[in-house]
């Protein structure tokens, strides 16, 4: 009878130590799955944010270009020239 | 006055076929009065010629086709080579103003497109990560709730296994006693 009570206690045991370690191993597992997902989209986040800032720049360079063309004097032979050009 | 005149005067001509711009139809004479020329401010460094002949532009345009293909610059008492519309320096260069203001506006049209969808990209980025926060959350609370509190049948499974266990100690001690 007791090796019949040690062997119930070592299965159970057992049994408990293994659903208790899978569900740290799933655990485990999703997180670092997540981790990987999260860095995917922090990665994504920073390369918008470097195309948003460089379309910032080049904004501000369309407006510079075109004031800078307002502001040039230009003579008769320029302007013939622009429109020849003009598609 | 009259060479005033001569030098701030400017032919723009579009074709008709080939222009932005659809007129209608002017030509000038030898002796065409031309008064609004006296008001352009812009200045004009062409150089002055007496000769009553078109001066065509002879750079990136000359392997058009047609003279008419191009914008000519004339003076006044210049016969124009093909019919079109004559505009004054002044307003040729409002012209030019608009016409780069156009694709001022165009390039940065297509600049906000560009910046707009990089935008809604990482606001569904951000939105699926929040959406997995969200879920790893309730997880995690399921697994609070769990740690804290039993559920029915594991109170049942220990119950039972609190009754096998006494039962089996129970026959252990009986058949010790024998």
């Amino acid at each position: 009878m007791q090796y019949i009570l040690t062997i119930l206690a070592v299965v159970f045991g057992g049994l408990f130590y293994k659903i208790k370690k899978n569900r740290v191993n799933t655990a485990v597992l999703e997180q670092e799955k997540m981790k990987t997902v999260f860095n995917e989209i922090d990665k994504n986040i920073n390369k918008n944010k470097e195309l948003l800032s460089t379309e910032e720049q080049k904004r501000q360079k369309i407006a510079e270009e075109f004031d800078a063309d307002a502001k040039k004097v230009v003579n008769i032979n320029d302007i013939v020239d622009f429109f020849n050009k003009l598609k | 006055m009259q060479k005033k005149l001569l030098t701030s005067t400017i032919l723009l001509t579009f074709l008709i076929n080939s222009s932005k711009i659809y007129a209608y139809s002017a030509t000038v004479g030898n002796n065409t009065p031309i008064d609004r020329m006296s008001s352009i401010n812009i200045p004009i460094t062409a150089p002055v010629s007496p000769i009553p002949t078109p001066t065509l532009m002879d750079d990136a345009s000359s392997n058009l086709a047609s003279p008419a293909d191009q914008v000519v610059q004339v003076q006044a008492g210049n016969i124009a080579p093909f019919g079109g519309i004559l505009f004054a320096g002044e307003k040729a260069n409002s012209l030019r103003l608009k016409v780069l203001e156009l694709d001022k506006y165009k390039k940065l049209s297509d600049s906000y497109s560009m910046s707009l969808s990089a935008l809604s990209s990482n606001y569904e980025s951000l939105d699926r990560k929040t959406r997995m926060l969200e879920k790893q959350n309730i997880k995690l609370a399921d697994a609070v709730e769990d740690a804290s509190s039993m559920s029915v049948w594991k109170k049942i499974g220990y119950f039972a296994l609190g009754i096998g266990v006494t039962v089996l100690g129970g026959l252990a001690v009986k058949n010790a006693g024998k």
